[in-house]
């Protein structure tokens, strides 16, 4: 894997969000660096829900703090709605300027609990947004907006507006914390891993109120989670990574039936109800993942890689078009 | 210091028993000992605070009553050497020592907050800078830099205030900064600054209601170690020249020869101060306990 | 002495807070035989953890534990009173959901595994760093004879985790409870660890009980399965029985509300609404008829004891799903338009992709 280049991204004119060979290192001390995300590009249209899937370590979550900024990559281009005038260079951008094109790129954590200021009542929490834009959260309007948007995400602001975070479930916490990321009416939703600290009977709800979220605020949704399943459901397109590296991009049901990358068919069949179009006996890899520090040469994979030849040691494998809207980085994809 | 308010839901309460090793279940309330010591605080300003008023001979008067008298109807807690009422000299010292120690806690905590939350909050260059300007101020000998200033600006009440604050700002900033990196790591802060938030308002809506929390139970803390910091201060002679504070009536009665004839002389300002000390380092304990369970969530998950 | 490895009859677990008391665990039985496996599937709060805390003595002292616990015939709990010390570590173990809570961080790992053979098999230095390095080899850990001399933050996730059921394994247990034993792990290394588990039992004949909160994890796994909720034995059947004649609505709701890797894209989830409820007082009838499809009346004031739904199937419902009564139940609260309990039966609707209206147009 190991993929690098860019064959997959598309130029289609309602492209809302282009990540172009993002780069993410970080001194390890003792003069050396962790590779968390190597060269990585893709792509979200509007309207698209776009998921990254991969294990830990992978630099899915390093991806998306690297596109809100926080921190900057350490290289690599993110661009907001490129060839319009709306555009904006995120990685070109920093101070005052960065902070007016904030607002239209939002984002939601794993952590529930962590996502929400302790300190602050909910409705102080949901209207931030707009006390740093538009006016305080005493404001007629400014509460008008705010019950809305919670009505919107089911939490009744009578009822809730004036507790603190404190007093609600993790799924309630999830919900006002995606109130919170809507009232400013975002273009790009990221959600980090959103339903992985919930309980199995409230994740479902959480999904389906994004999906709705989605259609109801018009949002672009980046989702990224190591459960294959919950990817699949929400996402139009899907990429899969690998030590900071992009293994298979293509559309959802494209890569779940006819899985290309050898790690993406590992993870298919490691599912604890393996997916129909792997063979369960294919998730029988090492387990040791290479350190980010000393990643392997040529396809970062291959060390634990089924299919693994010397080519793969000593060439990087470029994403080429499979089939249609399928791209793979591997030199002996399936 | 804000009164801790009761949560009215509870999170449900079985992930706590889920999570049995992480030192959940700890105490809750913060029990007849944090009052009884609210209330010894509470008595000792309030007497401090209306000395004037109260009818209580004069701290200064000579002659009071007999040199050297045990305590008594007339004279509580007995008289000194001079004849004086010590009763009402343990009053109005407390003026001084706490004067003394709330003005430099408070001076202290405010700068010492301050470069705590800004370097915790920013890191990077600024916290290098910050961190090594405090790491030079740990390493001063205090004393020495305490007998400068005297030396040169001399022994007012503000004086020994303010430099006592400066001792206090290098501890204070440490702690500030290692709670303020706690809550500026959380997902919060970094979703305060994705709405467009500055850096400013992140620090003054999202940190500082968390960090002061943690910080009023320290301070609580503090103001102990700064009361007894003047009491030492005052034994060398180096505290305040004007009036008197308890370390400088402890000084009157702990030569040998009194500390023998009159004991009294030394003990009740002794006991005042140890009971006020012990009171503000319970309560602030006490305190810190409660909140760490509750609000900084460490030990949650 | 014939019956069963471990017999759990009535077990109840109690916390007092300052909110009331916490029924954690509120009457639970299960029979557990040598050499099977149990799985115990639940949420958090659902008591899944609390129950095996107890059979391990790891509660503390505050926890008010009622009911039996009979290992090989003799008194689990009477035994934790005696301080008996080689029954835990030996005869029953434990691993846990994080593999940390378990290793020290600054020993060797060898050191660790002989650790519990030296105390309870009263081996020498040498001959329980040897056995040490058998078992790391059992559990499938490359290298073995390296790994003795390495720290725990030396090896990874997966490895840690093998190196605690190693040492779990040390005394050779006649009974293994893995509480979320690879919930921590990564996906490609999760499967690993539980075949490696399943493996070794059967290897050594060994009895387990596998909590999780993953029907998928026990499916294929588990001789029996025990679904717990709020403290509550909700069903309890033989695995396969289970997945084919789901009885309970809980269950049901639970298998329908994961999303499955071979649906389409955007397909409705079923969700299951509300919340866990907070188990701090006795709750008049079901606890999950707030949350129910098939909640009648009769769910919100009589809490349902266990029946029978065939050979070892049990099941604690008043409108089981799959029956006459459960289909009646339903269909009535779906021709209401709402349950007993108030919920609006919409949101149950069956799994329908969500309208094309979030695609984009064509491919470009």
């Amino acid at each position: 894997m190991a993929g690098s280049g860019t064959a997959h991204l598309r130029t289609a004119d309602d492209v809302v969000l282009r990540v172009e060979n993002l780069v993410m290192e970080f001194p390890a001390g003792r003069h050396q660096v962790v590779h968390a995300v190597s060269d990585v590009s893709f792509d979200i249209r509007r309207g698209e829900t776009l998921g990254i899937v991969g294990e830990s370590g992978c630099g899915k979550s390093t991806t998306a703090r690297a596109i809100v900024q926080l921190p900057a990559p350490t290289s690599g281009r993110v661009l907001l709605d490129p060839g319009t005038d709306r555009e904006a260079e995120l990685t070109a951008l920093e101070g005052e300027g960065l902070r007016q094109v904030r607002p239209r790129l939002q984002m939601i954590f794993q952590d529930p609990i962590s996502s929400l200021n302790p300190r602050r009542r909910v409705r102080d929490i949901v209207a931030e947004g707009l006390a740093i834009w538009e006016g305080e959260s005493g404001d007629e309007q400014v509460r008008a907006k705010v019950d809305e948007v919670l009505e919107a995400v089911g939490i009744d602001p009578t009822v809730a507006a004036n507790r603190r975070p404190h007093e609600f479930s993790g799924g309630q916490c999830q919900r006002i914390s995606i109130a919170r990321a809507a009232v400013l009416k975002p273009e790009i939703l990221i959600c980090d891993e959103p339903v992985s600290a919930l309980d199995v009977s409230v994740q479902a709800q959480i999904l389906n109120l994004l999906e709705e979220m989605k259609s109801r605020y018009g949002l672009t949704l980046v989702f990224i989670s190591h459960d294959l399943s919950v990817v699949r459901n929400v996402s139009d397109r899907v990429t899969v990574m690998y030590l900071g590296k992009v293994c298979e991009v293509g559309n959802a049901d494209a890569i779940y039936s006819s899985p290309a990358h050898p790690y993406t068919r590992v993870l298919l069949a490691s599912a604890p109800e393996p997916a129909s179009t792997v063979d369960e006996s294919e998730s029988a890899i090492g387990d040791e993942i290479p350190s980010p520090i000393h990643p392997p040469s040529g396809c970062r994979f291959r060390t634990r890689c089924p299919r693994a030849t010397d080519r793969c040691a000593t060439e990087e494998p470029v994403l080429q078009e499979l089939a249609e809207d399928h791209f793979v980085a591997c030199h002996f994809p399936s | 210091m804000p009164e801790p308010t009761e949560p009215t839901v509870v999170e449900r309460p079985t992930d706590a028993v889920d999570g049995l090793d992480t030192g959940d279940f700890v105490q809750r309330r913060l029990g007849v000992g944090f009052w009884l010591a609210v209330g010894w605080v509470f008595l000792i300003v309030g007497a401090a605070l209306l000395a004037p008023l109260l009818p209580i001979g004069d701290p200064e008067e000579i002659g009071a009553g007999p040199r050297q008298d045990g305590p008594s109807w007339a004279h509580w807690f007995g008289t000194d050497s001079n004849g004086r009422d010590i009763f009402s000299r343990t009053i109005w010292g407390a003026r001084v020592s706490l004067m003394v120690g709330f003005v430099s806690i408070v001076l202290g905590f405010l700068v010492g907050g301050l470069v705590g939350v800004v370097s915790g909050y920013f890191r990077g260059a600024t916290d290098r800078v910050l961190s090594f300007v405090v790491f030079v101020m740990l390493s001063f000998p205090s004393l020495v830099l305490f007998l400068l200033i005297i030396s040169i600006v001399g022994q007012g009440l503000w004086v020994v205030s303010l430099t006592l604050s400066v001792l206090v700002v290098p501890s204070v900033a440490r702690l500030g900064r290692a709670i303020t990196i706690a809550f500026a790591e959380r997902e919060f802060v970094a979703a305060a600054r994705l709405l467009g938030a500055t850096n400013r308002r992140v620090m003054v809506r999202e940190i500082l209601p968390n960090v002061l929390i943690p910080m009023a139970a320290l301070l609580l803390l503090g103001l102990g170690l700064t009361i007894v910091a003047e009491g030492g201060l005052a034994y060398l002679n180096l505290s305040v020249a004007e009036g008197f504070s308890w370390g400088k009536m402890i000084n009157l009665g702990a030569s040998p020869r009194t500390l023998r004839s009159a004991p009294w002389v030394a003990f009740f300002p002794i006991g005042a101060m140890f009971l006020t000390v012990l009171s503000l380092n319970w309560a602030g304990d006490r305190l810190r306990q409660y909140f760490d369970v509750r609000e900084l969530g460490i030990g949650s998950r | 002495m014939a019956g069963p490895l471990l017999r759990v009859q009535d077990l109840r677990v109690g916390f007092r807070t300052e909110q009331g008391k916490v029924r954690a665990v509120d009457g639970v039985s299960f029979d557990l035989e040598e050499g099977q496996t149990i799985g115990i599937v639940g949420e958090s709060g659902s008591g899944k953890s609390v129950t095996a805390k107890a059979l391990m003595n790891l509660l503390p002292s505050y926890a008010q534990i009622q009911g039996a616990a009979h290992f090989d015939g003799r008194d689990v709990f009477a035994m934790a009173a005696n301080r008996e010390k080689h029954f835990w570590g030996v005869e029953m173990t434990m691993v846990f959901q994080d593999p940390m809570t378990s290793l020290n961080p600054v020993k060797k790992v060898g050191e660790q595994i002989a650790e519990s053979l030296r105390v309870h098999l009263k081996k020498g230095r040498r001959e329980a760093l040897v056995e040490a390095g058998d078992l790391l080899e059992q559990v499938g850990i490359p290298e073995p004879g390296k790994r003795l001399s390495q720290y725990p933050h030396e090896l990874s996730g997966g490895m840690r985790q093998r190196v605690v059921i190693a040492m779990a394994l040390a005394c050779s247990p006649r009974l293994l409870i893995a509480d979320e034993p690879t919930t921590a792990l990564d996906v490609t290394v999760q499967k690993h660890i539980l075949d490696l588990l399943d493996d070794l039992r059967r290897a050594r004949g060994m009895a387990m009980i596998l909590i999780t909160h993953d029907l998928g994890v026990v499916r294929g796994r588990a001789d029996e399965v025990m679904v717990m909720y709020a403290g509550h034995t909700m069903e309890e059947a033989p695995t396969d029985t289970l997945f084919a004649e789901m009885r309970h609505p809980y269950t049901e709701a639970l298998l329908e509300t994961i999303p499955r890797i071979d649906t389409p894209s955007h397909t409705r989830l079923v969700p299951i609404p509300g919340r866990p409820p907070e188990v701090i007082d006795v709750l008049e009838g079901c606890p999950f008829a707030p949350r129910c499809r098939y909640s009648v009346t009769e769910c919100l004031t009589d809490r349902p004891g266990l029946t029978s739904h065939g050979a070892g199937h049990l099941c604690a419902c008043h409108a089981p799903a799959g029956t006459q009564v459960g289909k009646e139940a339903r269909a009535g609260n779906e021709a209401a338009g709402t349950t007993a309990a108030g919920l609006d039966m919409e949101q149950f609707a069956r799994r329908v992709p969500i309208a094309d209206l979030n695609r984009p147009g064509g491919e470009g």
